[in-house]
């Protein structure tokens, strides 16, 4: 026998032999411990979804570099002589939006979600309100709010009508966008995985 | 308890709330052993699931004895290196130097000490037996290893080094070799 294979050997007959005394310790404490676990419980989640957020940003950076990228598109078709004439002057981009946030409140946007969907922070930026929402089933939904008359440049982007309002999507295997204009803000919404969950946010917002 | 994550996938969210349900009180018990102190327990606990979380993938399955060990590796990791903090120690144990025989006829153990031997692994200290069990029996590289244990990979070297001459030692001493 090796020495690394003996070492192995060793190693798990420890690991084995302690193994058994510990899943027998923990079904003991998960019985008669009495004390109040709330705050680890607290804390716990507040790591994971710190962890989770930091996971989910660069998809809203991708988000924002895809708009950022239209609107560049769309500024040198504008100042194309021979393509200006084909843009219709209502869909040219307008960047309007003022250093302030538009909303300064979380209450805001709860009162628009479907239920089932909960609001936990609020993040500003210029010109721009980030709402982090999370759905029942533990899906990350960031909604971004813009003043209405924020970039509409929207050339990459597939045109949708839900329930009478005109949107606008994209939907990537890794993330999904759903952006629309309604009660005077433009609202873009990404996610992960479901493109489903923002058109029935989406439904919630327009009513 | 709930967590609104997002998982890789719905497997690994399952698994995550089950080692945390499981396993918490106990996790919570080792670490407040080494600390003595309620909170400094809880951080320790929290950095460990930190750790877990990122490390899921070495969780074949929750509710074996072996993931509670390895669970168990990890906490008592955190809470030595809170402690180690807390008490600004200047020497590690394992900083001791250990006389090593390095022709010791390990190969003519029978596998039938082994069991008996692997009680030694038990007189290692912490800080030489958490590296050596996550390499013998969780086969990470050392790499891996570093990085679950936050030391350099030049540390987790030294320390699985010494954690078998330590052994190597105690054999020849209690096998009589």
């Amino acid at each position: 026998m090796k020495d690394d294979d003996l070492f192995k050997s060793i190693a798990e007959a420890y690991t084995e032999s302690e193994a058994q005394n510990l899943l027998a310790e923990a079904d003991m404490l998960n019985m008669t411990d009495k004390k109040d676990y709330s705050e680890l419980d607290k804390r716990i989640k507040k790591i994971t979804e710190k962890k989770n957020l930091g996971r989910f940003i660069p998809y809203v950076s991708l988000a924002a570099s895809i708009i950022a990228l239209m609107f560049f598109v769309r500024m040198f078709n504008f100042n194309t002589p021979k393509e200006k004439s084909d843009i219709p002057s209502s869909s040219l981009p307008v960047f309007e939006a003022s250093e302030q946030p538009p909303v300064d409140n979380i209450e805001f946007i709860r009162a628009k979600l479907p239920s089932g969907y909960m609001a936990d922070s609020i993040k500003f930026d210029v010109g721009e309100t980030l709402f982090y929402v999370k759905s029942r089933n533990g899906n990350d939904i960031i909604i971004s709010v813009k003043d209405k008359n924020a970039l509409t440049a929207t050339d990459l982007l597939e045109k949708i009508t839900v329930d009478g309002v005109t949107a606008y999507g994209r939907s990537q295997s890794d993330y999904n966008l759903l952006t629309f204009k309604s009660d005077g803000y433009t609202f873009t919404l990404t996610n992960m995985y479901a493109q489903n969950e923002l058109i029935s946010i989406m439904k919630k917002i327009i009513v | 308890m709930a967590f609104f994550l997002s998982f890789s996938s719905e497997d690994d969210k399952i698994k995550f709330e089950y080692l945390y349900e499981k396993y918490k009180r106990l996790l919570y018990k080792k670490a407040y052993e080494i600390v003595r102190d309620n909170a400094l327990a809880e951080d320790a606990v929290s950095e460990a699931y930190f750790r877990v979380y990122k490390n899921l993938g070495k969780i074949d399955d929750p509710a074996s004895g072996k993931s509670a060990a390895f669970l168990v590796v990890i906490v008592k990791n955190a809470a030595l290196t809170i402690l180690k903090k807390r008490k600004d120690q200047t020497k590690e144990i394992d900083d001791i130097d250990i006389p090593y025989n390095a022709d010791i006829e390990l190969k003519l153990i029978s596998k039938e000490r082994i069991d008996e031997l692997g009680k030694l692994v038990g007189q290692l200290s912490e800080n030489l037996r958490q590296p050596f069990l996550l390499s013998y029996v969780y086969d990470m590289p050392y790499k891996r290893i570093a990085e679950l244990l936050n030391l350099s990979e030049t540390a987790v070297t030294v320390r699985i080094h010494r954690a078998r001459k330590k052994l190597a030692n105690l054999i020849e001493k209690e096998a009589g070799i």
